[in-house]
């Protein structure tokens, strides 16, 4: 069953005379009890994707589209009800432990005030349940009095995941959340994330452009390119068969597949080539990619495409 | 905590012997001779050469300047800062009676200056289109503009002057403490304004706002709990720096208001070229400048944790 459905999402930044387009014409849906993977570049736009779900962007952004949440468009709903909705039943990890965490109050403090504020706890009960959360995410519940600060960045994230998954959301977004750590913390942090999204029956977007964390727990995984979701398929079928010309390059890329590198730039995202805003860089593109910009192609492994090599039962290259 | 309180405290103590140095060079490289000064008390103003010679000898001027020096610190570490070369009077003890004078406008005027930037600041910073926010600006533009003095002047002019409500100088209860206190408080208060606004601008971008708003509270526990206490960090250096100006005696102010503390006094020591006094004023000056830094970077450590734990 659909938990969340995103349909025709736009996110607009205007700055000065130009506007930057991080997200264009995204549809997304995520189902109940599902991981699913947003894999791209740095500036793809995959974080804005996260952002936008939680309306957690500034005022001056221009947001249109659905993202509808159990028969509720999100994006209409008062700054009341979106409050019950944050943290209660969409939880988000944002990147980057160490700025995301308030500097000057314990993190005891910054756990258990989610518990007084949305079910009016007492002190005490909230203390309790605070313990109960950092103990599963695999924190010293003695430690709640400390600051941020005292934490090393893989128990930050810890904190944050325990932030996150204070209430036991329905859907847990997770913004690189293996970012900038050692390789056994990222195992441990990532077994932790997939363990309590599935203890919970939780949904989780991750973000991330980690292919192998992506690899480990994801159901399904969308690639994004340039504010624009280019291919989704389940992660088996991703990897084993890549289907659009960016994908592929992504893929063969990663190191232990020979570190390819991609030829070009990426696109600017204020103003984007026209067409397929990979063609410039694509080695299989035609003329029609250079004027029309391509739609979701469905393929033979039933696995959606944004590229006109898709279009229509010509060969796959 | 205590290593970087006793840190700090072992600090304050070199800064204090520097402030001994510099005051004691400063006042013996002034213009003027204080043997001439003392001759001119001691004998009137019909002088010959040979008394002033006298005194410069009988009083130890005629010494190398660390010897000067070491015996003075010695006086000094004995609380002993001399005798008014004009009114014979103890200065510590003349310092003692004026400095409570200077402390009671000081703490009225930044606790006033505090209680209209503080919520002023947080409302420029949120709302900053809405016509309040303009308001609050423009305020603290001409806040800044205006020069004290004048400021006093018109503050009698029009309560004093015009409407009879308050005296226009003078030491006094409650009603000779509002003018004074108001003029130096409204015009700290419009720089302060101006740096807890950005302060609180800096700190809303910080990612930690997001978190927030993320777990769904609502804007007043984020700005009120989690911007504030990170914006009151620069607030409150900025404070302490102001009171310790404040409490180094408003020289401007309490001239105006006729305010018997220790800046007016040490301006009456200038204009009577009385060089003990002087000389004790600006030591006293220097110590609770550095006395107060001390009390906020301790007020620091409390408000961050982050210091706390060093």
């Amino acid at each position: 069953m659909s938990l969340l459905k995103i349909e025709g999402l736009r996110v607009f930044f205007r700055s000065g005379n130009r506007t930057v387009k991080a997200n264009n014409s995204i549809d997304l849906e995520v189902m109940n009890n599902e991981t699913i993977g947003i894999i791209g570049e740095t500036g793809c736009g995959k974080s804005i994707l996260g952002r936008a779900i939680m309306t957690l962007l500034s005022e001056n952004t221009e947001i249109s589209g659905r993202i509808i949440y159990k028969g509720e468009d999100l994006l209409s709903l008062s700054e009341n009800k979106l409050r019950d909705v944050r943290g209660k039943n969409i939880g988000i990890i944002l990147q980057n432990p160490a700025a995301a965490l308030n500097p000057v109050l314990s993190i005891g403090d910054q756990i258990s005030e989610v518990f007084r504020y949305h079910d009016k706890m007492s002190k005490q009960d909230a203390r309790i349940k605070t313990a109960g959360i950092l103990e599963m995410v695999g924190i010293d519940p003695d430690r709640m009095g400390e600051f941020p600060h005292q934490f090393s960045g893989g128990m930050k994230q810890r904190i944050m995941i325990a932030m996150g998954m204070a209430f036991s959301p329905e859907l847990l977004i997770a913004d690189e959340p293996t970012k900038g750590l050692d390789p056994e913390t990222k195992k441990s942090i990532v077994n932790l994330l997939q363990n309590l999204v599935r203890s919970k029956n939780m949904s989780m977007i991750l973000i991330t452009h980690d292919l192998d964390v992506a690899e480990k727990i994801c159901d399904r995984v969308a690639v994004m390119y340039a504010g624009e979701i280019i291919e989704l398929a389940s992660v088996n079928d991703i990897l084993a068969e890549p289907g659009h010309p960016y994908t592929q390059v992504l893929l063969s890329s990663l190191p232990k597949k020979g570190l390819r590198s991609i030829s070009g730039e990426s696109p600017s995202l204020s103003s984007p080539p026209s067409g397929c805003r990979f063609h410039p860089r694509c080695e299989y593109a035609m003329d029609i990619c250079k004027q029309v910009h391509p739609d979701m192609f469905l393929t033979d492994i039933e696995t959606e495409v944004r590229c006109f090599l898709y279009n229509g039962g010509q060969d796959k290259p | 905590m205590l290593k970087y309180i006793s840190k700090r405290i072992f600090l304050v103590f070199f800064v204090i012997l520097g402030v001994t140095i510099v005051t004691f060079c400063t006042m013996h490289f002034a213009p003027g001779d204080p043997e001439e000064v003392i001759a001119i008390a001691r004998y009137g103003e019909d002088l010959t050469q040979e008394q002033i010679d006298w005194v410069k000898v009988t009083e130890g001027f005629d010494a190398p300047v660390y010897i000067q020096y070491m015996k003075w610190l010695d006086h000094v570490l004995r609380l002993d800062l001399g005798q008014s070369l004009v009114t014979s009077d103890d200065v510590l003890e003349e310092i003692t009676i004026r400095f409570p004078a200077t402390m009671l406008l000081a703490f009225s005027s930044l606790i006033i200056s505090l209680t209209i930037a503080i919520p002023a600041g947080i409302i420029v910073a949120i709302k900053k289109n809405a016509i309040i926010g303009q308001f609050f600006m423009t305020g603290s533009l001409i806040g800044v503009s205006i020069p004290n003095f004048w400021l006093g002047l018109l503050l009698i002019w029009l309560f004093a002057y015009t409407l009879h409500l308050l005296p226009s100088y003078g030491y006094g209860g409650i009603s000779h403490l509002i003018l004074p206190a108001v003029t130096l408080g409204t015009s700290m208060a419009a720089i302060t304004t101006r740096l807890t606004r950005s302060s609180m601008l800096d700190v809303l971008n910080q990612e930690y706002i997001v978190t927030a708003k993320a777990k769904g509270l609502d804007n007043r526990t984020i700005i009120l709990k989690h911007a504030l206490k990170n914006a009151m960090l620069p607030i409150i250096t900025f404070a302490g720096m102001q009171l310790g100006f404040l409490l180094g005696g408003s020289v401007i102010v309490e001239t105006i208001f006729a305010w018997p503390g220790i800046g007016k006094l040490l301006v009456d020591s200038i204009y009577a070229r009385d060089f003990s006094m002087v000389q004790g004023c600006v030591l006293i000056i220097g110590v609770t400048f550095a006395l107060t830094n001390l009390a906020v970077d301790i007020a620091y450590a409390f408000l961050d944790p982050r210091i706390r734990y060093e």
